[in-house]
């Protein structure tokens, strides 16, 4: 899924049926017109709820959790600031929901343990991914090989592999340096190669490591 | 740049994250380096596969209609509208369907009925104030009566003067918000009728100057209350309809 957030200058404009001007729309959005926000889910709704759903790996979660990015962002539309980008704004936004709804979970997962109730790991309660959604080997084993990543490697990897974006743009939505996010990308792409050899032909490109 | 190095970069240059100095010099190496240009390979062939499952996650999600309906109750839930709600909840609920705009708009609107009932009122008094007038002039030359008449009309006076500046305060209200509500659409809107709708908002703003002024100099005069007040409400209306 490629974004190309930063060429984003327009957006249809859903009461009007023509492309506006993305300052145009926040400013109209900002002004509490309904239809200008509107746009703005229209055109990242699905990118927002793909990065939510490659960060959880659940479909309904993901939903749930798009719709409080939205309802978020337009509460924060005011303070938005001026030189932001609004697609980083709202994966940012996106990013701290999912980060809640992941504590959130392996607190309560904590807790059953230490009640002795369920004996499980936050490895095993992941949930599957929806066959209608991910068809083929190759793609469940990426999506296991995905959900066995740290939370930051996971960010990284999805945020720049699959959403092409920027690292100065992942900066600004994860809140790491560019630095971090080159060193955990790397060790994010060693570990999936290592998950996927039996795929990926078991050759690596050994970047970072060559002669 | 040696092995070691180019391969330190190949990300980067994969993803375009280099200069262009430092993407030209990888380029020469991975032209006499087949190890680092086998490593290239594998580095864009992993990537091809990556973006095959991100495709399929692309084509497979869809946002059900149902997402944006409840973001649109989570915005007008009571938690989300809390500190921002100068209408009363019945009353804003009622606004809302019978003006089905954005809350902001419909504040808008609603300011300008209030503006239209209160100016109503003032014209009432208005007429009021001059049949009693009217009076007065008939009944000049009358004895204790007719001065608690005169007294009568006097509060009268009182009356209308005081409704015309309030009128005139809520003009200046809803003026307000209405334009800054239009500036905010200005770069939405044609260029064209932009400079037509500014062309005309000139043309009220000097009406209002001018009767205004010619109020202010004869506050007791009617008709010049009325012409003052009919310029505000020129403008308001202009204003509201390119707010809506």
């Amino acid at each position: 899924m490629e974004i190309m957030l930063s060429e984003v200058r327009t957006l249809s404009s859903p009461k009007l049926g023509v492309r506006e001007d993305v300052q145009g729309i926040l400013i109209r959005a900002r002004a509490g017109e309904a239809d200008a926000f509107h746009a703005i889910f229209i055109r990242y709704s699905k990118p927002v709820l793909s990065f939510i759903y490659s960060l959880l790996g659940n479909r309904a979660q993901a939903e749930e959790l798009t719709q409080e990015t939205f309802i978020r962002a337009h509460r924060r539309l005011s303070s938005m600031h001026s030189d932001s980008q609004l697609s980083t704004w709202l994966f940012g936004i996106a990013r701290n929901v999912a980060r809640e709804a992941i504590k959130e979970k392996y607190r309560d997962q904590r807790k059953v343990v230490l009640d002795g109730a369920v004996s499980r790991t936050l490895r095993d309660s992941r949930t599957g991914p929806d066959d209608r959604l991910i068809a083929g080997e190759l793609n469940q084993a990426i999506y296991n090989a995905l959900t066995s990543l740290t939370e930051d490697y996971r960010a990284v990897f999805v945020l720049k592999i699959m959403h092409r974006m920027r690292y100065v743009e992942i900066s600004r939505i994860t809140g790491s340096s560019v630095g971090k996010l080159k060193t955990d990308l790397h060790r994010a792409r060693m570990q999936m190669q290592q998950s996927l050899k039996l795929y990926l032909g078991g050759e690596t490109a050994g970047t970072r490591g060559g002669s | 740049m040696n092995c070691k190095e180019i391969r330190g970069h190949i990300e980067d240059f994969h993803y375009g994250e280099l200069d262009e100095g430092a993407a030209a010099q990888v380029r020469t190496h991975l032209r006499t380096c087949p190890e680092c240009a086998r490593a290239l390979e594998v580095l864009s062939a992993e990537d091809t596969a990556y973006q095959a499952y991100s495709e399929e996650l692309d084509r497979s999600l869809e946002i059900s209609p149902s997402v944006w309906q409840k973001v649109q109750e989570g915005i007008a839930s009571p938690a989300a509208k809390r500190s921002s709600r100068p209408l009363s909840a019945p009353l804003a609920e009622f606004l809302g369907r019978v003006f089905p705009f954005s809350p902001v708009l419909r504040q808008a609107v609603f300011a300008a009925m209030l503006v239209l009932l209160s100016v109503g009122a003032t014209l009432l008094t208005v007429h009021y104030y001059r049949v009693k007038e009217t009076g007065l002039i008939d009944g000049q030359t009358a004895g204790t009566s007719d001065r608690l008449r005169r007294t009568g009309t006097q509060n009268s006076l009182e009356a209308a003067l005081l409704s015309i500046q309030r009128a005139e305060r809520d003009y200046q209200d809803a003026i307000e918000m209405l334009s800054r509500i239009v500036d905010k659409r200005k770069p939405s809107l044609d260029p064209q009728l932009l400079a037509e709708v500014e062309k005309n908002l000139r043309s009220i703003d000097e009406s209002i100057a001018a009767t205004r002024t010619a109020y202010h100099a004869h506050p007791s005069d009617p008709e010049l209350a009325h012409y003052m007040l009919t310029a505000y409400e020129k403008k308001v209306e202009l204003l509201l309809e390119l707010a809506s």
